[in-house]
């Protein structure tokens, strides 16, 4: 579900939801105002999927939430 | 009649039968002349200094007869003086000899000379020779001196055709009114009768005048215009009635543009409402769509990490447990206070535009039932409008009526006149049957049979005519005209008005029969005797009937003047021109 397989093409795969999440990230933004962003974007679709990508980069290490606010890490 | 040039033939005219005649002398040529002698020329100067109108050019007035004067020693009112009118001043009439007792005395012109202008010569000789005074005919249709003297003085051709008229374009109240003056009748009643047409004939012009165009109107009937005045006056009380419950209110525009302003916010706010109702909306349904992620689906994501990114999760299961928690949560939280937000905004919102319509319905129950000063202005000048209308339209049904009116009054005052003249006819019977006597006695002493004069009266007023036996020949309806004018003469003398001259141009011969002739010139000379009166007449030498007049008539002694075409020096002015 994360890399792209055989059968889950790039952008579908959580890495790529990941990637464009990134992307988006420039300044620290609540959840809302970043899943405002990227509802429209073809690879999200559902606020599941967006959940699942921000939980993956939370998971290694590439977000963090403080006071309810998104940010990038800096590594 | 004398003239201040040397070479005209002054003539003595005396009391009886005065023959002027042109000679055909045995010298003149196939292509001499008589005409042109100076016959009408006599005529014309008796007539020139009896008032006749003149223009320049034309008659005695042309350029061969300038500076000549032409003067005629007359008896007036029983005084003789001597009446002198000068071509290059015609509007002059001297007089000499004494005038006392005269309506009008002469004055003097700028040379000291006494005399007349026209028109009070004409006055004079009104009275002295009809009897009419200035009273007597103070209206505009009235026997005038120079008409009245055209009946004894034919001075044109035109004047042979008939009896009754003297020239061909004359007017039928002309005729009417001097013949009935010549003949005894009320020719007052001929007056009344033209004043009638008159007001018949203007009635039918401004009809016409209105068909056409000319005059503004419409002849629409008086039924069309009472229903048209109706629905008029109607609209005029409508619009009295609003005029009348108007009320002005001073501040109208500024109530009407708060009024304005509110709709304005008003609209605004509803506006804002339905954007926010659709955020709402969308809210409401993204609580229901967005589904978080599984307990299940987070684990798998955490194995998996774990297995494609060997090294990368440095986070627990716990602490991704919580991170997943806080994100769902946030955006949940979110979402409530939106959604919180906006119908609170909406609430609000709601309230205001009530509170706006309520302000907003005051505003428009003050303007209820009142109106702007401009507003109250053009309502009135609609009703002037219309009131103006009404009354234009009134003034023509009135102008109709009057019309109609009219028409129907000149109807009974003909009907009326025409009774009355007819009655006045009958009580007049007296004096024009002797009019009438006189003309069949002279008729029968010139024809076999007596002729007719018939007087009739019809709804145009007197109708003259004159009957004799084989009338259509040219000769007999000369001789009428004889006879009407000898006729007409002997009466006025009858009568004891001052007329005592008949002349005729020879033309009154033309085609008579030379016995006729023979017996008019002699009837001419019996009556003239008898009545006191003088007869002029020009004749052509050869048209003397000479063997026909009877043994005892010597016309030789009656030529006053003898005109020959051997040279010029026979013609009564010595000369042609």
């Amino acid at each position: 579900m994360i890399l792209p397989t055989k059968h889950i093409a790039e952008q579908e795969a959580l890495i790529g939801v990941g990637a464009t999440l990134l992307a988006h990230l420039v300044t620290p933004m609540t959840v809302s105002g970043l899943w405002e962003r990227l509802k429209g974007e073809p690879n999200v679709g559902t606020f599941e999927r967006f959940a699942l990508a921000a939980n993956l980069l939370y998971l290694i290490g590439a977000i963090d939430l403080k006071d309810g606010i998104i940010v990038r890490v800096v590594s | 009649m004398r003239a201040n040039r040397r070479g005209f033939h002054g003539i003595i005219f005396t009391a009886g039968v005065n023959l002027v005649l042109a000679d055909r002398s045995n010298t003149s040529g196939e292509k001499d002349t008589t005409n042109a002698l100076g016959k009408s020329t006599l005529i014309d100067i008796i007539d020139f200094c009896l008032a006749s109108n003149t223009a320049p050019g034309k008659g005695l007035r042309v350029d061969a007869l300038q500076g000549w004067a032409f003067t005629l020693d007359l008896t007036i009112a029983g005084s003789d003086v001597c009446v002198t009118r000068a071509t290059d001043a015609p509007s002059f009439f001297a007089i000499e000899g004494p005038t006392e007792g005269w309506p009008l005395r002469p004055t003097n012109n700028k040379e000291g000379v006494p005399g007349f202008d026209a028109k009070k010569w004409r006055a004079v000789l009104a009275w002295a020779l009809f009897g009419l005074t200035e009273a007597s005919a103070g209206r505009g249709y009235k026997p005038s001196a120079r008409s009245l003297l055209s009946y004894f003085n034919r001075n044109q051709p035109a004047a042979y055709n008939t009896p009754f008229k003297y020239f061909d374009n004359q007017k039928v109240w002309d005729i009417q009114v001097h013949n009935a003056f010549l003949l005894g009748l009320d020719w007052d009643k001929a007056v009344m009768w033209q004043q009638l047409k008159d007001q018949r004939n203007a009635l039918d012009a401004l009809k016409q005048a209105i068909k056409t165009g000319a005059v503004d109107g419409e002849l629409a009937s008086l039924g069309e215009l009472e229903a048209e005045r109706l629905q008029l006056s109607t609209q005029l009380e409508r619009e009295r009635a609003a005029l009348s419950t108007f009320q002005v209110m001073p501040q109208y525009r500024e109530i009407e543009a708060q009024a304005n302003t509110l709709t304005a916010e008003i609209h605004a706010l509803v506006n804002l409402n339905i954007t926010d109702r659709r955020r709402l909306d969308r809210y409401r349904e993204t609580v229901v769509a967005e589904g978080p992620p599984t307990d299940d689906r987070l684990e798998a994501l955490y194995t998996e990490a774990g297995v494609a990114l060997p090294g990368a999760v440095i986070k627990t299961l716990a602490a991704a447990r919580a991170f997943n928690e806080q994100i769902v949560t946030n955006r949940r939280q979110f979402i409530a206070s939106e959604i919180a937000a906006l119908e609170v905004g909406l609430e609000a919102r709601n309230a205001e535009i009530a509170a706006l319509t309520e302000r907003r319905a005051g505003y428009l129950n003050a303007l209820a039932g009142q109106g702007a000063l401009e507003e109250l202005t053009q309502l009135q000048e609609l009703f002037a409008a219309t009131r103006l209308k009404v009354d234009e339209l009134t003034s023509r049904i009135t102008q109709l009526r009057q019309m109609t009116t009219k028409a129907d009054t000149i109807k009974v005052e003909t009907v009326e006149l025409k009774r009355a003249a007819a009655l006045d006819y009958e009580e007049r019977r007296p004096l024009w049957s002797q009019a009438l006597s006189l003309f069949s006695d002279f008729s029968e002493h010139l024809y076999k049979t007596p002729g007719r004069l018939v007087i009739d009266i019809d709804d145009t007023g007197y109708k003259f005519d004159v009957e004799i036996a084989g009338s259509p020949s040219e000769g007999i309806s000369k001789m009428k005209i004889f006879c009407y004018d000898l006729m007409l003469l002997c009466f006025a003398r009858q009568r004891g008005l001052g007329i005592d001259f008949l002349i005729h141009d020879s033309t009154i011969f033309d085609g008579v029969d030379p016995r006729q002739r023979a017996h008019a010139l002699e009837l001419a000379a019996e009556m003239s005797a008898k009545y006191g009166f003088q007869y002029i007449c020009t004749l052509n030498t050869d048209m003397v009937p000479v063997s026909d007049f009877s043994s005892t008539f010597d016309h030789q002694a009656l030529v006053r003047l003898r005109l020959t075409d051997t040279d010029p020096s026979g013609s009564l002015l010595g000369f042609r021109y």
